[in-house]
């Protein structure tokens, strides 16, 4: 009987543990972008080319969390002087300030994918609460390496202001529309 | 809609130069060694209308800010305590030694091996050259104001081109502030002087011309013709002169010198345009 007890305990463990996944993102297929208003005429775009971080997904206890870390310097908005100056100390300050973060402190679920991360957004050494709206989301086996991947779609909308992004305002836009798109590979 | 307050011209020429003129003509009026505040406070005036007063935690251009404003007040005492030449001047580089360290140090400490020794040891003779040059000029107002225009407006033009418009900004106001104390001097008998102009002059020209260098694009070389600037002080008064030529016997020197540093931005520039 104790031996059953046992047996069926363990199981029950080794299930949990199974359903619980770590995930480390794949930078070669995850896109931080904003869009943000350009002095009225039109609303500009950019991204940043270097993201790292961690996925952990619980589908059965339905809990996740996400670390991400977003080279600021890797932005990229198809203008190599523009480029130099929004790395200024003009906007991100990249030399004092090189990483842009975002660490999940709860995750919402519908039916047994997230469907909300709120979290704290860290630009330019000020951390304020955001709230990314999953608006795709899907997990699966990788049809050529065969390796279990999860991806989502979130987005969010901040104010520049708020994180001490002040210049060049009104002209150039307060607030900013934030997109994550985002693959992570399971460990 | 973008008012005139928004216009970089209004906010870094017109705004510092009409504040600039105000002030240091109500100080005039009642207390005519401080009129050479009126720098500061034309600086300080481009500060509001651009990024508002420095708010914690501080960056290394609310660093240079704040330094910029505390010099003037150093200066001042200075010259109110009126010490042997050789203190005064060695408190003023001890001052923008511990200044350089408070505003680009934490910058300077993440860099290895020699880049780290050559912009620290190269901006502490930066920021010393300019502050003794400029302290020799600290009793001439013509040559005075004429190499602060001269250095702020270099500095700011070569900072705008080396992609940090904000420094550029800060830095032009200095030349405009400069310029309504560089008119006052021709008008007024007791023109205002002193190291509250220099040691402003030398902390803001000084550390936004590193901080272009070290947190934007500015190449490091266009720093080596400012502390030429102050040489004009060689050229030698002649008191019969007309004072328009006078002025303009410091003035275009100095702004030729500014120039050959501005040029060597725009042809070091892979892409000419601005303005994106």
């Amino acid at each position: 009987m104790k031996k059953i007890v046992l047996a069926l305990t363990l199981s029950t463990l080794s299930t949990g543990a199974v359903m619980a996944a770590n995930y480390d993102i794949d930078p070669a297929h995850t896109y931080p972008h904003f869009a943000i208003s350009h002095l009225g005429f039109s609303t500009m775009q950019g991204r940043f080319e270097k993201t790292s971080g961690t996925l952990t997904l619980d589908k059965a206890k339905k809990t996740a969390s996400v670390n991400i870390t977003i080279d600021a310097a890797s932005i990229s908005t198809a203008h190599k002087k523009r480029d130099d100056h929004l790395r200024s100390p003009d906007f991100l300050n990249v030399k004092e300030h090189p990483n842009i973060t975002f660490k999940s402190t709860r995750v919402s679920f519908s039916g047994d994918m997230p469907s909300k991360v709120e979290g704290k957004l860290t630009i330019m050494g000020t951390t304020k609460d955001v709230t990314l709206n999953v608006i795709h989301a899907k997990c699966g086996k990788h049809p050529f390496n065969k390796k279990d991947v999860c991806g989502f779609d979130a987005e969010t909308s901040i104010k520049r202001s708020d994180y001490g992004v002040k210049y060049g305002l009104p002209a150039i836009g307060d607030e900013m529309k934030l997109t994550l798109e985002l693959e992570a590979i399971k460990k | 809609m973008i008012s005139f307050l928004d216009l970089p011209e209004f906010q870094s020429a017109v705004a510092p130069f009409l504040a600039s003129l105000v002030c240091a003509l109500l100080f005039y009026r009642f207390k005519p060694m401080l009129s050479g505040l009126g720098l500061v406070l034309g600086f300080l005036t481009t500060v509001l209308l651009v990024t508002g007063l420095p708010t914690i935690p501080l960056t290394a251009s609310s660093r240079i800010i704040v330094t910029t404003l505390v010099a003037a007040l150093v200066g001042l005492s200075l010259d109110w305590i009126k010490l042997k030449d050789n203190y005064h001047l060695g408190i003023m580089i001890l001052f923008m030694a511990l200044a350089l360290f408070w505003t680009l140090g934490k910058i300077l400490l993440n860099m290895e091996g020699s880049e780290f020794w050559l912009y620290t040891l190269g901006g502490l003779m930066y920021v010393s050259l300019l502050t003794i040059g400029l302290e020799k000029l600290k009793d001439r107002p013509l040559p005075l104001h004429s190499a602060t225009i001269a250095l702020a407006s270099g500095t700011g033009i070569s900072a705008i081109l080396g992609a940090s418009a904000l420094l550029g900004q800060l830095s032009s106001a200095l030349a405009a502030a400069a310029g309504a104390l560089l008119l006052l001097s021709l008008l007024l008998q007791k023109p205002p002087t002193g190291s509250n102009i220099s040691l402003t002059t030398a902390a803001g020209t000084g550390l936004l011309g590193l901080g272009a260098v070290i947190l934007s694009s500015m190449p490091w070389y266009t720093l080596l013709f400012f502390p030429l600037i102050p040489l004009i002080g060689f050229i030698p008064e002649n008191k019969t002169r007309f004072w328009l030529k006078s002025t303009l016997f410091y003035f275009f020197p100095a702004m030729l010198i500014a120039s050959v540093a501005v040029l060597s931005v725009w042809l070091g520039m892979e892409e000419s345009t601005y303005g994106y």
